[in-house]
């Protein structure tokens, strides 16, 4: 009977270490191959604490945690801008060097590692030493329903759904306003103290830490329990965790291979499995969003979607109350962007020379030009996107040169893209959602300058003010979405509609952020004529909303239809500024336009 | 929208037809029910705001964009579903993309054996030496790497290679793009040459006159769809201030 | 630290950078001309040693025959694991190909490593590759099977790099490797242009297998450090240069780690080589779309 309790006990700190590597590579979509490394941090701290000072049980659990979610952080730092295939070598080097020092420092016991110098003892908790492993049953439950429960509420909130967008496309996520890097910081280190608190248990339950416990082999098999327990899901890393620790002791008891054949057979078993379920079934073995808390409650989590009865204009009237905005106190002037001087060379050539633009208030604005004058580049510049070699550019009378895409995108200024990455798989009201935020001064509103679902504090302690928060831009985001005519869509995964339904999903978001200046990159493109119909009437209804508008559009056609004004871009500078119609009836820029002979 | 002119009903024996073209990337519409054609020994230019579906057609007509709807016809021949860039090559296509047209770390002469793939030794040497004396500077430049050549000398490059399994059809994606007015001029010339020889061109150009100094036909497209379609003369004749209502 | 001391590592460190080097230019051609993380590599090395191993004894078959055996079966690895896994996972998983690609990777490879483990055993095997007898320069000594090691390496990247640069193969690989849009448009058919791609880093791949194995042991799993020090000195050495540039490279590590040993314990070596992969990686976020947008588009992405 010992022989299951100790497969029980593996399996549930093995759940830890899956659920908490789900909530790193299934939700923010940051694949690492360094999770048992961490684990590492967490027991060797454990056990070099316990042997030098006789640090009892919890504070060397606490202690072992917090040592591997520090490491976690360092981490963190240089990966926040590597691509996910070089993230993926980074934690490999990581895991590697972790190895490495603690097979090496002869204080940590070099290649034998270390043995513990007592068993564990949950006091001030009953049950005295835990030494049979009957005895760990009960904590070791405990343990892993805690991790499921911290990472399913981080997971299945606001929070999550920021995590879900950096997975599904980070540009357009930072575009939005969410402070891409703090949340990753923030993700790796929580996730990295999960795997540090289970390398814990395992040195305990062990009694040894070496480096053979926590190899990179190990890592690959947490990683191959949570691909196999399917990305994104929780309870199917508890499923994968179990499946891959039984795969031996099935071998051998039912099959009755003997231990030494079995071990091998059951890693080849996972080796293939995990290359066939990569390519048949990447989501895992579980349908994607199957949760066991949400099969138990699904009426609470899952809000229906009343029709609002109040009209769309006392929404953008009535700002939510919770939180101080942020917006400047600066006096409302008609000029709301002023860019001068804008300059930015790409090697030899200058993209953008000594732009000037005034965008005024509650107008739509046009850049035209012929291709390669720069216009894509000036958007990009002034969304932060690239940094600008030179000038100013002032929002609202704040210049915004230099910050960072989503600090701008929060100050104001948004933007729309050509091929609009959505996230594509969030649903439509989920991709509203994301847009939506309540502003606070307060000074635990990093990382984002929020209240609410995305403010970890908020969302552990607060429950009641994170739900209320979350009810209301559900509500708000159903405002959005029956505007642009998508309500009854908005359960629908966002990559699954047409290309028209999603550039309306991504007017909707952009709108949900309630910006005043906005910024869209080819509106009217890729879709058919009755879809532009739509678009160009819901940009002139943005309009009247109270925003201003810039557009980059290559056809003129469309531009004669929106722009109040039309800015001619050539070679990186503005050289005319009017009426479509004042435009086109200069030769010059006739000349500049169709070419010269 | 301007009217839509079209020339009296479907040439008698075109080299290439293409009708109902409709195409895009993922789930972005580019191209929407495209027809044209090009009889041989003519040149016909692609005339469109940018992003209009002008690249993305000679795309599809080289077998690089698969098509949602709509069928082609090369030489007589239905170009189905299977439809690849091999393919074409076989068929007496070739393409001069806009950008990024040479091999930029293979030597000049390397580029040119490239462009010669699939003739026999003989004929593909005594196709560069005819290369050699139509372009001389790539004879000087023969071991130099392409990617250190100016971009007019780059353009020579690439349409050199092009040229070498003496195509029927040779697609070119905006051969001025980044060349001064005197050497795109000079191009130009060179493919006006290249009808004289037989070979008919569809040419995607930004620069208008320039594509009216080589094409004798043109089309507009605008949003994905073909909104006019004129001889060049006649376009020429709208003005230039006309021209804006048509982008 | 005396002079004989460096004199010595600097021996060791040209033997294990050749290695390094060998490794590094197979698996830098197969990364820079197809960009698949083929962490499998390790698999195709492991195979390589132990064919070429059990052909020797028990098979009794004499060395060369031995030896083309491995280097045979180490290319249809890899060629098999080009068409039939990679190939088409690429197809359908578009846009997140790479890391499919590099999951499955893993995946064959720990199943590989532990059917070699079940068949042979995990006891050491060896090659008897040429008499193992010690050579004595001044005060430098070495193994003659490290002689071999040193000459065979950079042999084959001579030769590979000789295909690359005057061959019609060689001229369609750099062509593909340089513009691969250019290339499918001049009608390169970037299917076969993979395989051939895969048949070579895998053929250079297999040699430094049987050479590891002659020079220490064959065993399950003799691959795994090898591979990362092949991603190493791949990236080092720059995925679109030749393989000389990136033999150089390897040479380099070889140095770094074995000279490192004037200064820490040699334990501690495989840690500065880490480091160093860590610190790149830092400070030089290489802009990996350019790596993605220099795939050959028609192999990964799928047919209309």
């Amino acid at each position: 009977m010992d022989y299951w309790w100790d497969i029980l006990n593996l399996v549930l700190i093995f759940s830890v270490f899956a659920i908490s590597l789900n909530l790193l590579v299934g939700y923010t979509g940051q694949v690492s191959i360094a999770h048992a490394a961490f684990g590492a941090i967490g027991g060797y701290t454990a056990a070099y604490l316990s042997a030098q000072i006789g640090l009892p049980f919890w504070p060397a659990l606490v202690a072992g945690a917090l040592g591997a979610g520090f490491a976690g952080v360092l981490m963190s730092l240089p990966a926040l801008r590597l691509s996910p295939e070089y993230l993926v070598l980074l934690t490999i080097a990581v895991s590697s060097i972790v190895l490495a020092v603690v097979g090496a420092v002869p204080e940590l016991g070099g290649a034998y590692g270390m043995i513990a110098s007592k068993p564990a003892n949950l006091s001030p908790l009953p049950g005295g030493d835990l030494i049979f492993p009957h005895q760990w049953v009960m904590p070791l439950l405990a343990f892993a329903a805690f991790t499921y429960l911290v990472c399913y509420r981080m997971g299945e909130s606001a929070f999550g759904r920021v995590l879900r967008a950096i997975r599904d496309d980070e540009t357009a996520a930072r575009a939005l306003g969410s402070n891409v890097f703090a949340f990753k910081v923030v993700v790796f280190g929580i996730t990295s103290a999960f795997a540090g608190l289970a390398g814990v248990l395992l040195f305990y339950y062990n009694q040894i830490a070496s480096t053979s416990v926590y190899g990179l082999d190990v890592s690959l098999k947490i990683f191959a329990m949570t691909i196999f327990g399917g990305l994104g899901n929780f309870t199917g890393s508890i499923l994968g965790a179990a499946v891959v620790q039984l795969l031996q002791p099935m071998l051998e008891r039912i099959v009755r291979i003997d231990p030494g054949q079995a071990f091998l057979i059951q890693l080849v078993v996972y080796g293939l499995g995990l290359t066939v379920l990569v390519r048949v079934r990447p989501q895992g073995l579980l349908p994607e969003g199957f949760s066991l808390l949400r099969a138990l409650r699904p009426a609470k989590t899952r809000l229906a979607s009343q029709p609002s009865a109040k009209p769309i204009s006392s929404t953008v009237a009535a700002k939510p109350a919770p939180c101080a905005q942020t917006a400047g106190a600066a006096a409302q002037s008609s000029v709301i962007l002023e860019v001068r001087d804008l300059s930015k060379r790409f090697g030899g050539i200058a993209a953008c020379r000594e732009l000037n633009l005034d965008l005024q208030r509650g107008k739509i604005a046009a850049l035209v030009g012929p291709n390669g004058a720069g216009k894509t580049t000036v958007f990009n510049l002034l969304t932060g996107a690239l940094r600008a070699d030179g000038g100013s550019i002032r929002l609202q009378g704040e210049n915004v040169r230099g910050l960072a895409p989503d600090m701008i995108a929060r100050k104001g200024m948004v933007r729309s893209f050509q091929n609009v990455r959505v996230f594509a798989r969030m649903t439509a009201l989920e991709n509203v959602m994301l847009g939506i935020r309540e502003l606070s001064t307060d000074w635990w509103c990093w990382p984002n300058g929020t209240r609410g679902g995305e403010n970890l504090a908020d969302l552990l302690l607060l429950p009641h003010m994170t739900g209320r928060v979350e009810r209301h831009t559900h509500e708000r985001a159903m405002e959005w979405l029956r505007l642009v005519g998508l309500a009854n869509v908005a359960q629908t995964p966002a990559g699954a509609l047409s290309f028209g339904q999603q550039k309306l999903v991504s007017f909707a978001r952009l709108l949900g952020t309630d910006a005043d200046l906005l910024l869209l990159d080819e509106p009217a493109s890729g879709i058919d004529s009755k879809w532009v119909e739509q678009i160009l009437e819901l940009v002139a209804h943005m309009r009247e909303l109270g925003k201003t508008i810039c557009i980059v559009e290559h056809s003129i056609h469309v531009v004669e239809r929106l722009a109040d004004t039309v800015f001619f871009m050539e070679l990186g500078h503005i050289t005319a500024q009017g009426t479509i119609g004042e435009l086109t009836s200069d030769p010059r820029l006739a000349e500049v336009y169709f070419g010269t002979v | 929208m301007a009217p839509f002119e079209t020339l009296a009903g479907p040439p008698p024996d075109p080299l290439l037809s293409v009708a109902g073209v409709t195409a895009g990337y993922g789930k972005k519409r580019v191209l929407d029910h495209i027809g044209l054609s090009v009889v041989p020994g003519e040149a016909i230019a692609l005339l469109g705001h940018n992003g209009a579906g002008k690249t993305t057609l000679l795309q599809a007509v080289f077998g690089l964009q698969p098509l949602w709807q709509g069928e082609m016809f090369f030489a007589g021949r239905s170009l189905g579903p299977r439809h690849s860039a091999p393919a074409a090559v076989a068929l007496g296509m070739a393409m001069i993309p806009a950008e990024r047209f040479v091999f930029p770390d293979l030597t000049v002469l390397e580029n040119l054996r490239l462009g010669a793939r699939g003739l026999n030794a003989a004929e593909s040497a005594r196709r560069i030496e005819a290369a050699y004396a139509d372009y001389p500077v790539l004879h000087e430049r023969a071991d130099q790497l392409a990617g250190s050549m100016s971009g007019g000398e780059q353009r020579m490059v690439s349409l050199a290679m092009a040229l070498l399994r003496r195509p029927s059809l040779l697609l070119l994606d905006e051969p001025s793009l980044g060349l001064s007015p005197a050497i795109a001029e000079q191009m130009m010339r060179r493919v006006r040459g290249l009808l004289t020889q037989g070979v008919s061109v569809v040419l995607v150009e930004q620069n208008i006159p320039a594509a009216l100094g080589v094409a004798s036909r043109i089309y507009v497209l605008r949003s994905g769809r073909i909104i006019l379609e004129e001889s060049a003369t006649a376009f020429a004749a709208r003005g230039r201030e006309n021209w804006w209502n048509l982008f | 630290m005396s002079l004989e001391q460096v004199a010595q590592l600097t021996v060791a460190g040209v033997i294990n950078g050749s290695f390094y080097a060998l490794v590094g230019a197979g698996f830098g051609l197969i990364l820079g001309v197809t960009g698949r993380f083929h962490y499998a590599f390790a698999l195709v090395f492991t195979l390589s040693a132990y064919v070429t191993s059990v052909l020797e004894t028990p098979a009794g078959l004499p060395m060369p025959a031995a030896i083309v055996g491995g280097l045979l079966a180490a290319i249809v690895l890899g060629i098999a694991i080009e068409r039939f896994v990679y190939r088409p996972l690429a197809r359908a998983s578009g846009a997140v190909s790479l890391l499919t690609i590099f999951i499955s990777s893993l995946g064959l490879t720990i199943a590989g490593i532990n059917l070699i483990t079940l068949a042979w055993t995990a006891f050491s095997r060896s090659i008897e590759l040429v008499p193992l007898r010690p050579i004595n320069v001044g005060a430098i000594s070495f193994a003659s099977v490290e002689a071999v090691l040193v000459a065979a390496s950079w042999l084959l990247i001579l030769a590979l790099s000789g295909l690359l640069n005057f061959s019609d193969l060689g001229r369609s690989i750099r062509a593909a490797r340089g513009n691969p849009q250019l290339a499918r448009i001049l009608g390169l058919d970037p299917d076969s242009i993979y395989l051939s791609v895969f048949a070579l880093g895998s053929f250079l791949c297999g040699a430094a297998g049987i050479l590891d194995g002659a020079r220490f042991a064959v065993q399950p799993s003799m691959g795994i450090r090898p591979v990362m020090f092949a991603f190493v000195v791949a990236f080092l050495g720059g995925t679109r240069n030749g393989p000389i540039v990136v033999g150089l490279a390897g040479l380099f590590v070889g140095l770094v780690e074995s000279l490192s040993g004037l200064f820490v314990s040699p334990q501690w070596s495989s840690l500065v080589v880490f480091s160093v992969l860590f610190i790149y990686l830092v400070l030089h976020p290489v802009d990996f779309r350019a790596l993605r947008a220099s795939i050959l588009p028609a192999a990964s992405s799928p047919r209309g």
